[in-house]
C-alpha cells in the first residue's frame, strides 16, 4: 500500500510532463499531411510515426526520470524527507520506480494512442504495447543505475563498465555461434530471458543501493555495483551452457526430421530437422543417440566414417572471405568441434574429403583448393577463371589425386569436362569429356560412370568411362523411358529403375552393361502419365537387396518404398513413411560405396517425422521424438 | 507512551575516510525530556542526528530509538518520531495539500485536524507549491508535518537556522505549546542558545567530535561556575580534586570552568581569593568551546 502512496506522489511530482502529449499528437498528425498522402496511407503513416516516436520518447523519458529518481535527491539532500517517514528504503525504491514506470509508460501510450485507435481491429498494431511496457520498465532502471554510478564517481564505475563489456562480448560471441548454427530463435529466447533477469538484478541492486547506502552515494554505488557484478557472471554462464547445449544435442530431443543421409560407413548420419523455428543441420550418432548441431555451411565426411569437416558460414560483420573450417573426429568420445585454421571464401561448389579424412578439396569462386585437415596447410591451389566450368563435382581418387567433373559454360552446361589433378605436383590435365548428361553414380573402383541424359533421363542412360567420358554402352535408348534412376551395387553390377510405356521396370545389369534380368513391378505406378512421378533407387540393404522409391509428382499422389530381392525378383512394400529425401545422395554416391550392412539402408523417417533405425531383428527403433506440429 | 527510552546512543563514532567526526559519544534521552545538543559548525551534530534517524550507518557504537536499532529498524521507529531538518527537504513539485496527503497516508496516527490548524496558524495556503514557500513557512510546515503523526519523540536538527527573530520565536512558541500539551520527548541541536534555554531539560556540548558536557540544565546552573584569580599564585592548588572543564591563563590572571561545585566548595574557593560567576547557557557554551583562549588544563 505504501508503495502506491509513494508511486502516486512520484507521478504527481512530474505531472507537468503530460503537457507534452498534445505536442506529440500534433506532430504525428501534421507529418503525413506534409507529404500530401491519401487518407488510408496517412493513417498508416500516423501509426508508423506514432509507434516510431513513442518508443524513443518512452526510452528517453525513462532514462531521464530514472536518473532523477534518487541521484539528485541524494546529492542535494532531499531524500531525507522520504527517510523521515515510516517506510522501508526498499519500499521507497519500489514505489518511486513504479511511479516512474507508470508515468513514462502512460506518456508513451498516450503518444501513440490516437494512431492505434485508428487501426482498431486492423492487424496487430496493439501488440506494440507489450514492447513499450518493456522499454518503460528497462529505461528507468538503467537510468537510475547510470545516474548513481556517474554521480558517485568511484572506482566501482570501472567494475560496472567491465561488467557491461563482459556482457556485450559474451553476447557477441554467443550471437556469432548461434548465427553460424542457424539457431537465431535460441538467441531470441535467451535474450528475452536474460533481459528479464537483468531487469530483476537491476531492481534488486537499486533496492539494496537505497537500503544499504541510503543517503551515502558512494556506499550505495558499492552495493549497486556488487549486485550488478552477478549479472555478467550469470550471462556468461548462461550463454556458455546454451551454446554447449545448442551445439551438443541429444537425438531424443530432436523433433520433425525432414531428411537424413547416413554416412557411408560408421554410425553417423546427417539429419535436417524442420520444426518451426528450430530447423537445424545435425550430425547424429545413431548408436549413442548423441550428436552435434551444425549450421548452414557445407559438410564433408570421410568414406571411412571417422571424420567430418564443416565449413562455417560467415557470422554477421564477418567477411564473406573468412568462412572457417571445423573438424569433428567422429570416433572421439566427446564430440568437440576443433578449428582447423583453414579460412576460405564462400564456396562455389562442393567440398569433399578423401577416404581417410586427411584432406579436403573445395571450390572457391576463383580457385580449387586442397588442404591438409590436421595442419590446416594449403597443399594445392588451381586458379579458376570466370569462363571455367560450373556445377563442378570433385572426387578423391586417392589421397594425392583428385578428379573434377565440371559442366562447360561454352555449351550452357551440356558437356562435362573431366580433369585429373595431382595434389603433390600441382599439375592438372583434362583427361576426357562427356558430351551430354548428368552423372548419376560412380562405379566403386572409379572406372565407370552412369550418366543420365535429358530431364529425368527421358533421353536415355549411358555407361561411360569415368576418366575419358567415352561411351561404353547405352543402357536405355532415347525415348524408351520417361524417367529413370540407376546406381552401382557393391559388386559393380548396375541396378536401373525406369518408368516408360512398359510401366515401372527394374533392370539388373552387369558392370559392362549386359542385361542380367528385367523385373516388371506392378501395382505401384499410377495409371496415367499425368499422375506419374519418378523412380528413385535407395540403398543396397544387403547384398542383392535394393530399396526402390517411387515419388509422385502430384500433390496427393502416392510415395512408396519397395524392397526388391534381385535374385528372385520378389518385391515387397516397406512401412509407410514420409518421403525419405536423401539430400546428399549424389555426393555420397560420388564419394564411394558403403560397406555391407551399412547404416544407410536401415534409416527411415516415420509418418510423424521421427527418425527410426532398423535393428538386426528387423524391428524399428526410434532415435528422435515425434513431431509436435506438422512442419 | 512506551516504556522504552526514546534515545540511547552508546559509544557512537563516525569516520569519513580518514576524518573522525564523532568519537565515543554516549547520550540517553528519558521520556518527556528535552535534550539540547550544542556545538559549533562542524562539531558533528548533524552526523549524530543522521545516525540517530537511520540515515547514516555509524562507524562505531550503537544507536537505538525506542529500543529499535536506528539503522536496521528505522522504519518502525519512525512511526513515533517527528523530524524537522535544518533545511526541510519537502518535494518542491508538490502542493502543500499534496504533501499533507502524502504524509497522512504513510502514518497510522495522523491527526489531520491539528495539522490543518497549525498550517492555518502559520498562514500557509494549502494550494501553495512547496517550492515557493518562504524559509520560515517551510520550517513551520516541517514542524506541522513532524507533529502531525502525534510523535513520542521530536528530533529537530537546527530547525531555526537562517530564520529571522520573529520566525524563530514563533517556532519555539509552537514547540513549547506542544511540549506542554503532550509531553513529547525532544532531541534538539541548535545554535539558538537563548531559544532553548527556557525549554531544555538537559544539555550536551559537542566539540571536535567529543561530547564535552552532558548535564541536566538544573545541575548545570547550580554546579558550574567560572572561577577567576588575579594570579596563579593566588590560585595555587585550589583546583585539586575538582572537576575542571577548562582552565585558561590570561594576562590579567587565571580562569577555570569548574563543574560539580556545591555551596560549601564555592565558599571555600572564594576564601582563596577566587571570584565565582554563575553562567547562562551561552556563556557556558562560549567558555567551553572558544578555542582562541589558551587552554592549560
Amino acid at each position: 500500500m505504501k508503495i502506491l502512496v509513494i508511486a502516486s506522489a512520484e507521478w504527481l511530482n512530474k505531472k507537468l510532463l503530460f503537457l507534452t502529449i498534445p505536442l506529440v499528437w500534433l506532430t504525428i498528425l501534421i507529418a503525413p499531411m506534409l507529404g500530401g498522402q491519401s487518407a488510408e496511407s496517412a493513417r498508416d503513416t500516423w501509426l508508423l510515426i506514432a509507434v516510431g516516436s513513442a518508443f524513443p520518447l518512452t526510452a528517453l523519458l525513462g532514462l531521464i526520470f530514472g536518473a532523477g529518481m534518487f541521484g539528485p535527491d541524494i546529492e542535494e539532500g532531499r531524500l531525507e524527507f522520504y527517510l523521515a517517514q515510516p517506510i522501508r528504503p526498499a519500499t521507497l525504491f519500489m514505489g518511486k520506480l513504479l511511479g516512474t514506470i507508470l508515468l513514462v509508460f502512460t506518456v508513451g501510450l498516450l503518444a501513440m494512442l490516437p494512431a492505434l485507435a485508428l487501426h482498431l481491429g486492423k492487424g496487430n498494431a496493439w501488440m506494440a504495447i507489450l514492447p513499450l511496457a518493456a522499454v518503460a520498465i528497462a529505461a528507468p532502471l538503467a537510468g537510475h543505475a547510470l545516474s548513481i554510478a556517474l554521480r558517485a564517481r568511484t572506482l566501482w564505475l570501472l567494475l560496472d563498465l567491465m561488467g557491461i563489456g563482459a556482457v556485450v562480448s559474451a553476447f557477441l560471441w554467443f550471437l556469432r555461434w548461434m548465427w553460424v548454427l542457424s539457431a537465431l530463435q535460441t538467441v531470441a529466447i535467451v535474450l528475452a530471458g536474460l533481459s528479464i533477469v537483468g531487469l530483476v538484478v537491476l531492481a534488486v541492486a537499486g533496492c539494496l543501493q537505497v537500503s544499504k547506502g541510503r543517503t551515502d552515494l558512494k556506499l550505495g554505488h558499492r552495493w549497486l555495483s556488487s549486485v550488478w557484478a552477478i549479472f555478467p557472471v550469470m550471462v556468461i554462464a548462461t550463454l556458455m551452457i546454451t551454446q554447449h547445449r545448442t551445439l551438443n544435442v541429444e537425438a531424443a530431443s530432436i523433433q520433425s526430421v525432414w531428411a537424413v543421409t547416413a554416412l557411408a560407413n560408421g554410425p553417423w548420419a546427417e539429419v535436417i530437422t524442420g520444426a518451426k523455428g528450430h530447423g537445424a543441420h545435425l550430425l547424429i550418432n545413431t548408436e549413442t543417440g548423441r550428436g552435434i548441431r551444425l549450421g548452414e555451411g557445407p559438410i564433408a565426411t570421410s568414406l571411412n566414417g571417422k571424420r567430418a569437416v564443416w565449413l562455417q558460414a560467415p557470422a554477421p560483420g564477418q567477411s564473406t572471405k573468412s568462412c572457417e573450417a571445423w573438424v569433428l573426429d567422429l570416433e572421439a568420445k566427446d564430440y568437440r568441434l576443433r578449428p582447423t585454421g583453414i579460412q576460405v571464401g564462400q564456396l562455389n561448389g562442393s567440398m569433399v574429403m578423401d577416404a581417410e579424412g586427411k584432406r579436403i578439396a573445395m571450390l572457391e569462386e576463383h580457385s580449387l583448393l586442397v588442404y591438409d585437415v590436421g595442419t590446416g596447410v594449403l597443399l594445392a591451389r588451381w586458379a579458376r577463371d570466370a569462363g571455367s566450368d560450373f556445377y563442378t563435382q570433385l572426387v578423391f581418387l586417392d589421397a594425392d589425386h583428385l578428379r573434377s567433373y565440371g559442366h562447360s559454360r561454352r555449351d550452357n552446361g551440356k558437356s562435362v569436362h573431366i580433369y585429373d589433378l595431382d595434389i603433390l605436383s600441382g599439375r592438372q590435365a583434362q583427361v576426357g569429356i562427356l558430351q551430354q548428361g548428368r552423372i548419376l553414380d560412380r562405379e566403386p573402383h572409379a572406372d565407370s560412370l552412369l550418366v543420365r541424359k535429358g530431364p529425368g533421363g527421358s533421353e536415355g542412360l549411358d555407361l561411360v568411362n569415368a576418366k575419358s567420358g567415352a561411351l561404353i554402352k547405352s543402357l536405355v535408348p532415347d525415348g524408351e523411358a520417361w524417367a529413370l534412376d540407376a546406381a552401382f551395387l557393391r559388386d559393380g553390377s548396375i541396378i536401373l529403375a525406369s518408368i516408360g510405356p512398359k510401366g515401372l521396370r527394374a533392370h539388373h545389369l552387369a558392370s559392362n552393361g549386359e542385361s542380367l534380368s528385367i523385373m516388371q513391378i506392378s501395382g505401384v505406378l499410377p495409371t496415367s502419365k499425368a499422375q506419374s512421378g519418378y523412380p528413385w533407387i535407395g540403398e543396397e540393404v544387403a547384398p542383392g537387396k535394393v530399396q526402390f522409391g517411387f515419388h509422385s509428382t502430384t500433390e496427393k499422389g502416392p510415395n512408396q518404398m519397395l524392397e526388391m530381392d534381385l535374385a528372385s525378383g520378389a518385391c515387397h512394400s516397406m512401412p509407410p513413411q514420409v518421403e525419405r529425401w536423401d539430400f546428399n545422395l549424389a555426393r555420397r554416391k560420388l564419394m564411394g560405396p558403403s560397406g555391407a550392412g551399412s547404416l544407410s539402408g536401415r534409416l527411415r523417417i516415420s509418418g510423424d517425422h521421427a527418425l527410426e533405425i532398423m535393428e538386426s531383428g528387423g524391428q524399428m527403433r526410434r532415435l528422435t521424438a515425434a513431431s509436435i506440429s506438422t512442419p | 507512551m512506551t516504556n522504552m527510552l526514546p534515545i540511547q546512543v552508546q559509544n557512537l563514532g563516525v569516520i569519513y575516510g580518514r576524518n573522525r567526526v564523532l568519537r565515543d559519544v554516549s547520550i540517553t534521552l528519558e521520556p518527556g525530556q528535552v535534550y539540547a545538543l550544542l556545538g559549533r559548525n562542524g562539531s558533528g551534530k548533524t552526523s549524530l542526528v543522521r545516525c540517530l534517524l537511520g540515515w547514516q550507518r555509524p562507524s562505531e557504537g550503537r544507536v537505538r530509538m525506542f529500543g529499535e536499532k536506528a539503522w536496521a529498524s528505522r522504519h518502525r521507529a519512525m512511526e513515533k518520531v517527528g523530524v524537522v531538518q535544518e533545511s526541510p527537504s519537502i518535494p518542491g513539485g508538490m502542493r502543500v495539500s499534496q504533501v499533507l496527503q502524502f504524509c497522512s497516508r504513510l502514518s497510522s496516527t495522523w491527526d489531520a485536524a491539528s495539522v490543518a490548524r497549525r498550517i492555518e496558524r502559520a498562514g500557509i495556503s494549502h494550494n501553495s507549491m512547496a517550492a515557493f514557500l518562504s524559509k520560515g513557512q517551510k520550517a513551520q510546515l516541517a514542524l506541522a508535518l513532524a507533529l502531525g503523526k502525534g510523535p513520542e519523540l521530536l528530533i529537530l536538527d537546527d530547525p531555526t537556522l537562517g530564520l529571522d527573530a520573529v520566525a524563530r520565536r514563533a517556532f519555539f512558541e509552537i514547540l513549547v505549546t506542544e511540549l506542554a500539551d503532550r509531553g513529547v520527548s525532544v532531541f534538539l541541536t541548535t545554535h539558538d542558545l537563548s531559544g532553548v534555554e527556557g525549554i531544555a531539560d538537559r544539555v550536551g556540548i559537542l566539540n571536535g567530535g567529543r561530547l564535552l558536557l552532558n548535564e541536566s540544565m538544573e545541575s548545570l546552573k547550580a554546579s558550574i561556575r567560572r572561577l577567576s584569580w588575579r594570579s596563579s599564585l593566588e590560585m595555587g592548588s585550589s583546583l585539586n580534586g575538582l572537576q575542571v572543564l577548562r582552565s585558561t591563563h590570561h594576562p590579567w590572571g587565571e580562569e577555570a570552568l569548574v563543574a560539580g561545585l556545591d555551596e560549601a566548595t564555592i565558599l571555600r574557593l572564594r576564601q582563596t581569593g577566587a571570584e565565582a560567576e554563575a553562567l547562562d547557557l551561552e556563556g557556558l557554551f562560549i567558555a567551553m568551546v572558544d578555542e582562541r583562549k589558551e587552554v592549560r588544563a
